[in-house]
């Protein structure tokens, strides 16, 4: 078994570790994001720095690059220890981030984004002298191996030049820490071999890389030191010869925890009531799966990895081919309005830009999806109020929303009780298949186990529910059943006490060893 | 000041050889005269004598607001009595944009009219075009564009003139302690020219008083002198005079004063001669009387005095003022006539004479 | 954890759920500010003219004077609520009030009401094309309808030869904007019934609730099954079919068919009592109660500062300033919500 790397201070020959990350300490209300975590990143090294949803790696690399500020702890760069208040403070340390999507302007040329942030070379303080400008970004093109003259705009790049051109403006600023994010996920294979080729190159040149993916056959491909995160700590880190495949999962995964109260469903699952055959789509290739009664079947992948686009799919939000049928009935999910209309329900997963209408009240967002059932006639259209407040008492007590009045403004509400609200939105409609995308995402615990209890009875009351989290563990606790996907495909289905985090994190990430 | 035709000959063939004019080489040939070929009455030049009749002209005339009834009648007859000498014509209407109008002038110019019209933008706002047409050797005659450095004639009617002529005659229909509300957009200059002579004669009329001036918003006037009025008259009753500075807004005051019941204690007097305004006249509403000044004979004079410039010819002062007629509920036309220009009076002592 | 309800959406930076004193003064004044100020108006003007600015006659000459502006500024609240900029209204009330005196003088329809109709019924038409442009080919509604009102302007002035229609209007229909049903002036019946049946129509029905619902939030109502679409269609004929309205009240109020520059003068003063409107009672949101207050501080200033013999000039200041003060009021106490 490996050894972890003892936190202490650094008596290496060099002058100091690139990076060196001590006892880093961030927290958020009622959370902790960063619990003592220590990284060092040497000169010249490809370091993966790898952790479920969660586990604390974007809060690390936000710390790290001066976007948020932490609560404890000692970040140095060079063998000196700095205070990253601030991005710019980050980036004239040496530090740059490139983001899964590039961070690039797509209406500008290579030459301004690779610029935008260094500035351009100005002559007399004002004009751009563009001769310099274009000599400069020439000069780090070349560094990366983007072959294509500055002026060109990024709109017009296929997706690996894109990533290759996040890093040449990474470079531009003389980062010699570069912190990239996720950056195959657009990438086709070889373009992935073109872009380790560079890295390779630069890191000889002397360049730190800390490389974040959910692809851990890269992991083994391209990087030296391996680090790995749980719950906002560190849990080790190794150089890639101590590890295999098998033993990186394990410590991604960590032991199996006892879960605090798993609430599958006590009655017999009965036959399947919602068959999905066929489905394909963008991201999507033919899923075919079944819910069945009484039960809330789960959908887990990694990010980007399908259950994205099994939702959307399934709501008419991405054109799709396939069939959807609930109890024998062919559901029309064409479009948004014709799925709601089919009867099926979506919680979205990004409340505040998908779920709420934010200057509506509580009662206007809780019958949007319904408001057919209180217009008086048809003709007039007219809204009976009355009726909607008699409907939504019941309701809103079933949901124990906590609101002082159904007039209140849906914003100045709770997470938990705005998503509540949203959830309501579709009983009052009374749908017969709920979606529920990631329902508990920024909401307190006790509104969480309301969320989990409303599923359960949803499901038992006959309705076909799918669920989907970035947590693992609320689909261990909550489903009765998980399919798993990857690279869009169905690659398994867990049920009973098969049903852990470790098998469905194992089958997330397991067919990246098939690469 | 003056553009004597052989300075105006060499700019064309200068401008030909810069530009390789080939449709001037054309028309050389075939003497169909295009828009840059030379008038014909080319041999007069410089005799000083404006008796030919000069001919094959092509006329550039750019107006500001064609949607104005009174610059509609003046574009209206210059372009009859230029077609009657067989000129061409081409007109631009500016929608109220003076400075698309300004363009529209200079392509005229680049296109190579043998003539640039004015009609009613203010010359001063027109000072490049003005240039431009002296560059080019081409006449620039103004009607209604005021007295202005470069301008070859300005055809108009002297508005202070008018509008001292007009107050006093409403001074003269008025008691002892009389007040008069008056509304005008003193931004033109012919209603600056106006409220001159308004001024003139009201600072002399001690018995008068004037109980406020008010000026209306451009555009939307016609709704604001209504509203303007309205909101006056609801504060002011005692108001026995309404002076407009021009009649376009006649309409929307007899209007205001009929609704307030006022239309025995007041008068209104205005300016220009625009046909719905004689009505009113007419009709025996509150409004009374106006100058109407010439439109359709300024078209005609404007082709006659631009004759006389593209043969070379001098002109005795290069403001040419015309005589407008008094409409009075006497002397006020038949409807869709207009008034004897030629013959009729301007002040009450002629009528009837 | 507590159990007590934490909101995580919240920004994570600590103690920002401080509700200051300072804060709820500005909510207040954001809600009761535009409202406060054409009280403070009217009380001021009544003590300075008590004789000639509180009468009836001068409320319903208040009424008369805005009412054009209030039937122009309602139509595009409806825009406006699914937030959509409509800036074709200026023509549209130019054509509606040019082609209903144009055809009434030509003879080519005697029957006033029937003109009312079929000019109201093509505006509609032109509105909904809008709609069908907006939402369909995805233009955005600024450029849409800035190039319609240039269309319709340029098709007037076409029409119309730029001549202005100054005789041969029928009696019945120059009593659109000269009669009287009672004491109250017809233009100011009209803008009655063009509130009260927006109100109705934005409050009470379900399209309103789900144009709203697409101003807030167009992802959210398109998540809800609300054919988003659809409603742009709805709203642009609504604003189109007041501003034509509107365009010949005007005409027949004055007595003359004018081909240009009719609506030009209202369009701007829309969006002003729109966006006064929008900071009133409900910040933020674009309610016809609120465009009927904007409405009403517009003309209060202008008939007030009349009365009291106030320069032109200061009118456009003092409506800039308090236009300034409510569009500051309503974008401060919306950010300091976020």
């Amino acid at each position: 078994m490996a050894s972890t790397t003892t936190p202490g201070r650094s008596t290496t020959d060099r002058p100091g570790p690139l990076l060196d990350v001590r006892g880093l300490v961030k927290d958020y209300p009622g959370q902790r994001a960063l619990d003592h975590m220590d990284f060092t990143l040497r000169e010249g090294e490809i370091h993966a720095l790898l952790g479920e949803n969660g586990a604390g790696k974007s809060t690390l690399i936000k710390a790290v690059a001066g976007a948020i500020g932490v609560d404890g702890g000692s970040i140095s760069v060079g063998g000196t220890e700095m205070e990253m208040r601030t991005p710019h403070v980050a980036r004239a340390a040496g530090i740059s981030v490139v983001h899964q999507h590039g961070n690039l302007v797509t209406d500008l040329s290579i030459l301004e984004n690779v610029l935008l942030t260094e500035g351009m070379y100005r002559r007399a303080g004002v004009l751009v002298d563009w001769k310099r400008s274009r000599e400069r970004v020439r000069q780090v093109l070349a560094r990366v191996g983007v072959e294509r003259k500055p002026d060109v705009l990024v709109r017009d790049l296929s997706p690996h030049e894109v990533a290759l051109v996040s890093l040449a403006k990474a470079l531009a600023g003389d980062a010699r820490v570069v912190i990239l994010d996720e950056p195959t996920a657009a990438l086709l294979p070889d373009e992935v071999e073109r872009l380790f080729g560079q890295m390779r190159q630069l890191a000889a040149e002397g360049i730190g890389f800390v490389y974040v993916t959910h692809r851990l056959g890269e992991v083994f491909q391209i990087c030296d030191r391996i680090t790995v995160m749980r719950d906002g700590r560190l849990v080790g880190s190794w150089d890639r010869a101590e590890l295999d495949h098998d033993a990186l999962v394990d410590h991604l995964v960590g032991p199996e925890k006892a879960l605090a109260e798993i609430t599958r469903a006590t009655e017999e699952i009965g036959p399947p009531v919602l068959e999905v055959s066929g489905l394909s789509a963008a991201g999507l290739h033919d899923v075919s799966f079944d819910v069945r009664e009484r039960e809330v079947l789960g959908v887990a992948s990694l990010p980007g990895e399908g259950s994205e686009a099994l939702v959307e799919a399934l709501f008419g939000l991405r054109r799709a081919g396939g069939s959807v049928l609930l109890r024998g009935k062919r559901l029309d999910v064409g479009s948004p309005r014709r799925a709601v209309r089919s009867g099926v329900a979506l919680v979205p997963r990004d409340r505040q830009a998908h779920g709420l209408v934010p200057d509506m009240s509580v009662r206007e967002n809780a019958t949007l999806a319904a408001t057919d059932r209180f217009r008086t006639d048809v003709v007039t259209r007219l809204m009976s109020r009355r009726s909607e407040r008699q409907t939504l008492a019941s309701v809103m007590k079933r949901l124990q929303v906590k609101t002082p009045s159904l007039e209140t403004s849906i914003s100045s509400l709770s997470g938990g009780n705005a998503q509540k609200v949203v959830i309501g939105r579709w009983l009052v409609r009374q749908s017969d298949v709920y979606l529920l995308d990631s329902p508990t995402a920024a909401v307190d615990v006790h509104a969480k186990s309301e969320i989990y209890a409303l599923a359960r009875e949803l499901a038992s009351s006959g309705a076909p529910v799918i669920f989907t989290s970035t947590e693992v563990e609320e689909l261990v606790r909550l489903c009765d059943r998980v399919v798993v996907l990857h690279g869009g495909r169905i690659v398994g289905e867990l049920t009973g006490d098969d049903l852990t985090v470790a098998a469905i994190l194992r089958m997330s990430f397991g067919s990246s060893v098939d690469q | 000041m003056k553009v004597n035709l052989r300075t105006f000959g060499t700019a064309v063939v200068a401008a030909c050889l810069l530009t390789a004019c080939t449709s001037g080489a054309e028309s050389d040939q075939s003497s169909s005269g295009g828009g840059s070929a030379a008038p014909q009455g080319q041999g007069a030049a410089g005799s000083g004598d404006c008796s030919e009749d000069v001919e094959d002209v092509t006329v550039g005339l750019v107006a500001v607001n064609l949607n104005s009834p009174s610059i509609a009648r003046i574009a209206d007859n210059f372009e009859r009595a230029a077609e009657e000498r067989g000129w061409t014509v081409e007109v631009f209407d500016g929608q109220g944009d003076q400075n698309a109008t300004n363009n529209a002038a200079e392509n005229l110019l680049q296109r190579g009219v043998d003539l640039l019209v004015n009609n009613s933008s203010p010359n001063d706002q027109m000072g490049p075009v003005i240039q431009a047409a002296e560059a080019a050797g081409v006449p620039f005659v103004s009607i209604y564009g005021g007295a202005a450095p470069g301008v070859d004639a300005e055809i108009g009617t002297n508005e202070t003139v008018n509008g001292s002529l007009i107050t006093q005659e409403m001074v003269n229909r008025l008691e002892d302690g009389s007040r008069v509300l008056k509304l005008n957009w003193t931004v033109l200059q012919a209603l600056r020219d106006r409220d001159a002579g308004f001024h003139a004669v009201m600072d002399e009329a001690k018995n008068v008083e004037i109980a406020r001036e008010i000026e209306v918003k451009v555009p939307g006037q016609v709704d604001d002198a209504y509203a303007q009025i309205t909101n006056f008259l609801q504060a002011d009753k005692d108001i026995d005079a309404i002076w407009l500075g021009w009649d376009e807004l006649a309409p929307p005051a007899v209007r205001a004063v009929q609704e307030a019941g006022l239309e025995d204690e007041i008068i209104i007097v205005g300016f220009d001669g625009n046909p719905f305004a004689w009505d009113l006249i007419r009709s025996g509403s509150p409004y009374i009387m106006e100058p109407a000044n010439p439109f359709e004979p300024m078209g005609e004079q404007a082709v006659t005095t631009a004759n006389c410039l593209l043969q070379g010819g001098e002109l005795e002062s290069n403001v040419i003022y015309m005589k407008p007629c008094l409409i009075t509920r006497e002397t006020v036309p038949a409807e869709g006539e207009f008034p004897n220009w030629d013959d009729c009076a301007y002040f009450p002592g002629q009528i009837g004479s | 954890m507590s159990d007590s309800v934490v909101d995580h959406t919240a920004a994570p930076d600590v103690a920002d759920r401080r509700p200051a004193l300072s804060d709820r003064a500005f909510t207040a004044l954001s809600r009761w500010g535009t409202i406060g100020s054409l009280v403070v108006l009217i009380i001021v003007f009544t003590v300075l003219r008590p004789d000639s600015f509180a009468t009836s006659d001068n409320f319903f000459n208040i009424l008369n004077q805005v009412a054009i502006l209030g039937m122009l500024a309602l139509g595009l609240t409806v825009a406006l609520s699914m937030g959509l900029f409509d800036l074709s209204i200026a023509g549209m009330a130019t054509l509606g009030g040019y082609l209903a005196t144009k055809w009434l003088a030509d003879g080519l329809i005697s029957n006033a009401w029937l003109v009312l109709v079929i000019v109201l019924g093509i505006a509609a038409l032109i509105g909904v094309l809008n709609g069908v442009l907006v939402s369909y080919l995805g233009i955005s509604a600024f450029i849409e309808t800035l190039a319609m009102g240039s269309i319709l302007t340029g098709a007037v002035l076409g029409v119309s030869e730029s001549q202005t229609v100054l005789s041969g209007i029928p009696q019945t229909f120059l009593d659109f904007g000269q009669g009287k049903v009672g004491p109250v002036p017809n233009p100011v019946v009209f803008l009655i019934l063009v509130a009260v049946l927006l109100y109705v129509f934005l409050e009470q029905t379900e399209p309103g609730r789900h144009m709203y619902a697409i101003g807030s939030n167009s992802e959210a109502a398109r998540l809800s099954g609300i054919p988003v679409r659809r409603y742009a269609m709805i709203a642009l004929g609504i604003a189109a079919t007041c501003a034509a309205l509107g365009g010949m009240v005007v005409a027949a109020n004055l007595g003359v068919g004018r081909p240009q520059g009719v609506g030009d003068t209202y369009l701007l003063d829309a969006f002003a009592a729109a966006f006064i409107g929008a900071s009133t009672l409900r910040p933020g949101r674009f309610h016809i109660l609120g465009t009927v207050i904007g409405v009403l501080l517009i003309g209060v200033i202008s008939n007030g500062l009349s009365l009291l013999g106030v320069e032109t000039f200061w009118q456009y200041v003092v409506r800039g300033l308090l236009l300034l003060f409510a569009v500051f009021a309503a974008g401060f106490v919306t950010t300091r919500r976020k």
